[in-house]
């Protein structure tokens, strides 16, 4: 556990680390939701902020930039393109947001490089369909399913 | 890619050979000039400075400024603005999960260290990552997306290996050893669940890169696959966005006839189409057009109906009324191969993308029986 090491030096404890990240993967679902983006994407976009925030301190990276440029990172690997200007603005409205396109972008590049442009995530949302298919299982179960997975 | 000779009878291109990219690369490469130019982005030979082997740097976005952020005149659509483009991304976050004989090797992807780090950047002014949204001064967002990826330099192609040598559809052994390597790569690619998408020995225009690369260095002929700005990672099946992806003359009937849902047997298709060229010395389906191309396509195979490609009447852009043919004999199409080689390409050419044959069984066929000597003594020109 030698991650987040400043973190702790400015008092973060490891509930606090893990609150921040359920925080801001649920506001990226939530941003992703607004945008209309498929699951998968905002799936994606998680990944990546985790992986970014296993490499690199809190008190570092500024999380409400991280987790915006995730996301505008993952549109692009997964294909769903939305232009920056676009998200800029959705992020905004969403909640007061500090940065502008040009931030958004240079913390696209640092992100590259910490996740070492290793942008393929695998997500289990298409097989889930296919298995619950498959399966016949009631609407109930298959809905647990789904919870489980996101 | 191009190489030298070839780039000279090409239109010159700008003012300088490296269109006012710097000469060095982050001290570590020296950029030459320029080889070629792919869909997206400029291709350079280089020469890495510590090893003095010969490298091939591929700029990838960012420069909406200078020659090299222009194509043909024409700014790309998703530049400046949008940061590194999501091609780029695709294409480096594939290569970096391919290693194979047969795929073009990406040795780095870097930026130019020389220009402001936009981390460093934001550090200074704001103590930490933490922007103050002012910002240190340089690096805006169009120059510090620029990307550069290392490839191995492999100086020939296919394309340019049939003009040096026009008798080689004649050398039966060298087509089957290209053919075997090309299966290779692409069962390779389809195993790591990539599409490249965009197989094709010719370029359109002329001034392109090539993607079937030949590395003639030490008497063997191995082939490369490379350049896959068009590829992507695929769950199977695919739903797809465009159908817009193959270049013409080797796009399957799939995509021409509007299908949106498609996926390794794309490859297999454009394959069989550069074999074929490779053997005919002649483009297989040279179609001027989407409808023309595969009108050539059934001129050839004959028309596909209901009983040969079952689901034929939900493709968007089928219409019954399209003129039939019974197409022509195998002899005729290929003339050069023989049985079993014909055989593969029947399969491989199979209008039902369901029942066309795949890249690891095309490796099983008979036609590959005899490989085993080519690939202890490559065949020679």
């Amino acid at each position: 556990e030698n991650s987040h090491a400043e973190d702790r030096l400015l008092g973060l404890t490891r509930e606090h680390i893990q609150q921040l990240n359920a925080f801001f993967c649920t506001s990226i679902a939530e941003l992703a939701k607004q945008l209309k983006l498929r699951q998968r994407v905002a799936a994606t976009a998680m990944v990546y902020f985790r992986r970014t925030y296993l490499c690199n301190n809190y008190c570092r990276m500024d999380p409400r930039l991280v987790y915006v440029a995730s996301l505008y990172l993952a549109c692009k690997a997964e294909e769903s393109l939305v232009q920056a200007k676009h998200l800029v603005g959705h992020a905004k409205s969403y909640r007061k947001w500090p940065y502008d396109v040009k931030d958004l972008l240079d913390m696209e590049m640092v992100l590259l490089e910490d996740l070492d442009f290793n942008l393929i995530v695998f997500s289990p949302y298409r097989d889930l369909v296919t298995y619950l298919a498959d399966s016949g299982v009631e609407t109930p179960c298959a809905q647990r399913a789904w919870g489980a997975l996101n | 890619m191009a190489t030298a000779a070839a780039a000279a009878a090409y239109p010159p291109p700008r003012t300088s050979a490296t269109d006012g990219l710097p000469r060095l690369l982050n001290n570590k490469y020296r950029l030459e000039r320029r080889v070629g130019e792919g869909t997206y982005g400029v291709v350079y030979r280089a020469t890495e400075l510590a090893s003095g082997q010969t490298v091939a740097v591929k700029v990838r976005g960012g420069a909406g400024r200078g020659g090299a952020g222009t194509v043909g005149g024409e700014m790309r659509p998703d530049d400046s603005e949008e940061g590194v483009p999501s091609s780029a991304l695709r294409e480096i976050a594939l290569l970096l999960e391919l290693r194979h004989d047969n795929v073009v090797r990406l040795r780095e992807v870097t930026r130019d260290l020389s220009r402001p780090d936009p981390a460093a950047a934001a550090a200074a002014a704001a103590g930490g990552r933490y922007s103050s949204g002012a910002g240190g001064g340089g690096g805006g967002g169009g120059d510090s997306a620029q990307l550069f990826l290392v490839f191995d330099f492999v100086d020939m192609d296919v394309h340019r290996l049939m003009q040096l040598y026009p008798a080689l559809g004649a050398n039966a052994a060298l087509v089957k050893y290209l053919t075997y390597q090309l299966l290779c790569g692409l069962d390779y690619c389809h195993r790591r669940r990539v599409l490249h998408r965009d197989l094709k020995p010719q370029v359109e225009g002329g001034w392109g890169v090539r993607n079937l690369l030949v590395d003639v260095r030490g008497g063997g002929h191995s082939l490369k696959i490379a350049d896959f700005g068009l590829s992507r990672a695929f769950g199977v099946p695919v739903r797809l966005l465009s159908p817009e992806v193959v270049t013409l003359w080797y796009r399957p009937p799939e995509l021409l006839l509007g299908g949106r849902l498609y996926g390794s047997p794309v490859d297999v298709w454009s394959a069989a189409c550069c074999v074929l060229e490779l053997s005919n010395r002649w483009p297989l389906f040279p179609g001027a057009t989407e409808i023309d191309t595969l009108l050539k396509i059934f001129e050839k195979l004959g028309s596909p109906d209901e009983a040969t490609w079952p689901g034929l009447a939900d493709l968007p852009h089928w219409r019954p009324q399209l003129p039939r043919y019974p197409g022509r004999s195998w002899e005729e199409i290929a003339p050069r191969l023989d049985p079993a080689g014909r055989d593969l390409m029947r399969r491989m050419l199979t209008y039902d993308p369901a029942q066309r044959i795949t890249a690891a069984a095309a490796l099983r066929h008979p036609y590959f029986a005899d490989i085993g000597p080519l690939l202890e003594r490559p065949p020679q020109l």
